[in-house]
């Protein structure tokens, strides 16, 4: 039962971390929290059900893998395109003004719950994995299909820490985090960076849905769970930290795996909350916060 | 004189005509007016929200019936002819959300009846309709927080666990040879109400029983589920679970080895556990309120079906709409049998009314659970799943004498 309890909270904690970076990262650059972010996490899913189960990129050959592959991707770039323009149209010019934030990233929710409502209509749609069967080793369970969402999870969040390290555009955008005035004074095209950060922040949470579409069912809410523990995850981490997103989503994701197979489904979420509340007291931070 | 004598005789004609008209031939008969009058129906479902899909598949449910009702020109009490009007209302399955809801239906709307779907948001709502002496017809669960001797006017039309898991869990002892039980239901009103009536019946057949709750709208049951199996039941019943967890029961606790039977017990839909559940549905069960199989639908039960379809679509078509679309006929029936539409007289009617619908004879029942005849009783119909298709195996009541 205890391998069973950790190999089932890998796959929770892989989703929470995907959605947790791109919410960390966003927060760290635009210093607005993205409340629609689960909703981006939704269209990934929505994107992948259409292009793979609907099956809007034609099969070829015998393996369905590549085009659910191709289906991630392109779900990633639509979701990142209209992450770019949410930001540059919406979100930049309630820049500054907090409350206004809040209050137009809840009607984008809106907006995009009812359009999926509105797409997809009442039942829940069902996206057939191109993984099948199961791997078992020492009296524990673990579908393909989780095992490639965490597998994937893992190399989009290590590609992800190269970008921000090792590549020039990182460097940027880590610039722009540490000081927009000054980096712009150095020629740096803040708002370019700015759009280019939401986009990726968007993609990785289409990352999320697409890979989680398959596992579970696609619906116009199935965002609204995760993104609740995508923001404890950042709190716990640390705002605008990505290596707190990681330590914190397998904080959570993992704690909640093991009370709910030992103790009950119903008390989990609130022992990981009294965790997050009391590591807060001790640091406030977060684990790799910094103070203002 | 001749130049008088044209007008003289114009005059003589007007005034002849005049005279037989008015004691010549009788008048022809002129139809009375008739009087139309609307009943308004209030109903507040979960349309957003992770129980959207139960809300609306029911709503419609509802909304069916009264359409069928007004089709056939609605229904005569007294020299009036009255139709059916109805408006819905989003409680998105919150208790305080339907309470808003309610009042507005009772204040803006003037709604002469309201129906609200679950435990929680109709025990929100009973103050309001005790306190506008309204007729409450719920559809849900909730048990003994909704109806009890203390709200003589609630009455549940459609499923209940302490009056169906009798029925069920008898089916499954005495054809599968099931003995221990593990049910998953939802941490609310609803799921708690749907553990005492499963606990309950369990208990009469002698039954070992356990219980996980969980928190509605969760996806991921793989730990709740590992915590399961680990005790080796029989069968794994999904409780009260909407029917997209349901339909995840049967897949996940396939990926995980189970390899006894998962029992979709309330209200899944049948399309959905195939779907999602896979190969990993096989053997399993979905135990409906109404046949799933359109091709077997009766003629009664086609005609549901086909005005389903003119107003929505088939492609939408979910058979627990069968279900609820009784819920407007019973109470059009209980007005026009007493001819009136007093609360008290309706609820005391109700009690003892039997009546037709398209899935056989309908009452309220449960007099020794409740306190009064107050939860609908139908019967329940079971199908296997065997080759990625479900098979009818029989439909099954529970029995009379354990209820009333």
């Amino acid at each position: 039962m205890l391998g069973q309890a950790f190999v089932n909270g890998l796959m929770g904690s892989m989703v929470i971390i995907l959605l947790a970076s791109g919410l960390s990262l966003i927060f760290g650059i635009m210093h607005i929290i993205n409340f629609a972010h689960g909703e981006f996490f939704m269209l990934g899913g929505v994107g992948v059900w259409l292009l793979f189960s609907e099956r809007l990129i034609p099969r070829i050959g015998g393996s369905d893998i590549w085009r659910y592959g191709v289906a991630i991707i392109l779900s990633m770039i639509a979701v990142a395109l209209l992450g770019v323009i949410v930001e540059r149209y919406i979100y930049r010019r309630s820049r500054g003004d907090v409350s206004a934030s809040i209050i137009t990233s809840f009607g984008i929710i809106l907006i995009l719950q009812a359009s999926a409502l509105a797409g997809l209509g009442i039942r829940d749609k069902v996206v057939s994995s191109p993984f099948t069967g199961m791997i078992n080793f020492a009296g524990t369970s673990l579908p393909q299909e989780r095992m490639a969402v965490i597998i994937v999870g893992a190399v989009l969040i290590g590609l992800l820490h190269l970008f921000i390290q090792r590549t020039k555009l990182g460097k940027t955008i880590r610039a722009v985090a540490q000081d927009a005035d000054a980096a712009s004074l150095l020629g740096v095209n803040t708002g370019l960076i700015l759009s280019l950060t939401m986009g990726i922040g968007c993609a990785l949470a289409a990352a999320g849905g697409a890979l989680i579409a398959p596992v579970f069912v696609v619906n116009p809410y199935m965002g609204v769970e995760p993104i609740m523990k995508a923001f404890a995850v950042i709190i716990l981490g640390g705002m605008g930290s990505l290596p707190g997103a990681i330590i914190g989503g397998f904080i959570i994701g993992l704690t909640e795996s093991f009370v709910a197979t030992y103790i009950g489904a119903h008390v989990a979420l609130i022992v990981v909350f009294s965790i997050v509340i009391i590591l807060l007291l001790v640091r406030p931070t977060g684990i790799f916060g910094h103070a203002p | 004189m001749k130049k008088f004598i044209i007008p003289l005789v114009t005059v003589g004609v007007v005034v002849g005509v005049m005279l037989v008209g008015c004691f010549g031939a009788p008048a022809p008969e002129v139809a009375p007016p008739v009087k139309e009058e609307v009943v308004k129906m209030a109903l507040i479902q979960p349309m957003s929200g992770a129980a959207a899909p139960w809300g609306i598949g029911c709503g419609r449910g509802v909304i069916l019936g009264l359409l069928m009702i007004n089709d056939q020109g609605g229904f005569k009490v007294g020299d009036t002819t009255y139709t059916w009007d109805y408006k819905v209302y989003d409680g998105k399955y919150i208790p305080s959300e339907t309470l808003s809801c309610a009042n507005k239906a009772v204040y803006d709307y003037k709604a002469d009846f309201i129906t609200v779907l679950g435990g929680a948001p109709s025990i929100a709502v009973i103050p309001l309709m005790k306190e506008n002496n309204m007729l409450f017809v719920m559809h849900g669960s909730g048990g003994l927080g909704v109806t009890n001797p203390d709200n003589p006017h609630v009455f549940r039309s459609g499923a209940e666990a302490y009056i169906d898991f009798p029925g069920i869990y008898s089916y499954f002892k005495e054809n599968e040879g099931v003995e221990t039980i593990a049910s998953l239901n939802p941490d609310d009103e609803t799921g708690h109400a749907g553990f005492d009536g499963e606990k309950r019946a369990a208990d009469a057949l002698g039954l070992e029983f356990t219980n996980e709750f969980f928190e509605r709208g969760m996806k991921d049951f793989a730990p709740i589920l590992t915590k399961v199996m680990a005790t080796n039941p029989d069968m794994i019943c999904t409780g009260l679970s909407s029917p997209s967890s349901a339909a995840l029961l049967v897949k996940q606790s396939g990926e995980l080895g189970y390899e006894g039977i998962v029992s979709c017990s309330w209200g899944p839909n049948p399309e959905e556990v195939l779907e999602v559940g896979g190969e990993y549905a096989e053997g399993d069960y979905i135990v409906m309120s109404a046949p799933v199989i359109v091709d077997d639908y009766t003629p009664e039960q086609m005609n549901a079906y086909n005005r389903y379809c003119e107003e929505w679509s088939a492609d939408e078509w979910d058979p627990i709409t069968l279900t609820y679309w009784q819920l407007g006929v019973g109470i059009t029936q209980a007005i026009e049998e007493t001819q009136s539409f007093d609360t008290d007289v309706l609820a005391k009617h109700l009690r003892g009314m039997r009546y037709e619908t398209p899935l056989g004879e309908a009452y309220y029942g449960g007099s020794k659970i409740f306190g009064y005849k107050s939860s609908l009783v139908m019967p329940r119909f079971f199908y296997k799943i065997r080759g990625g298709e479900y098979i009818f195996m029989g439909s099954y009541q529970s029995p009379s004498e354990v209820l009333d």
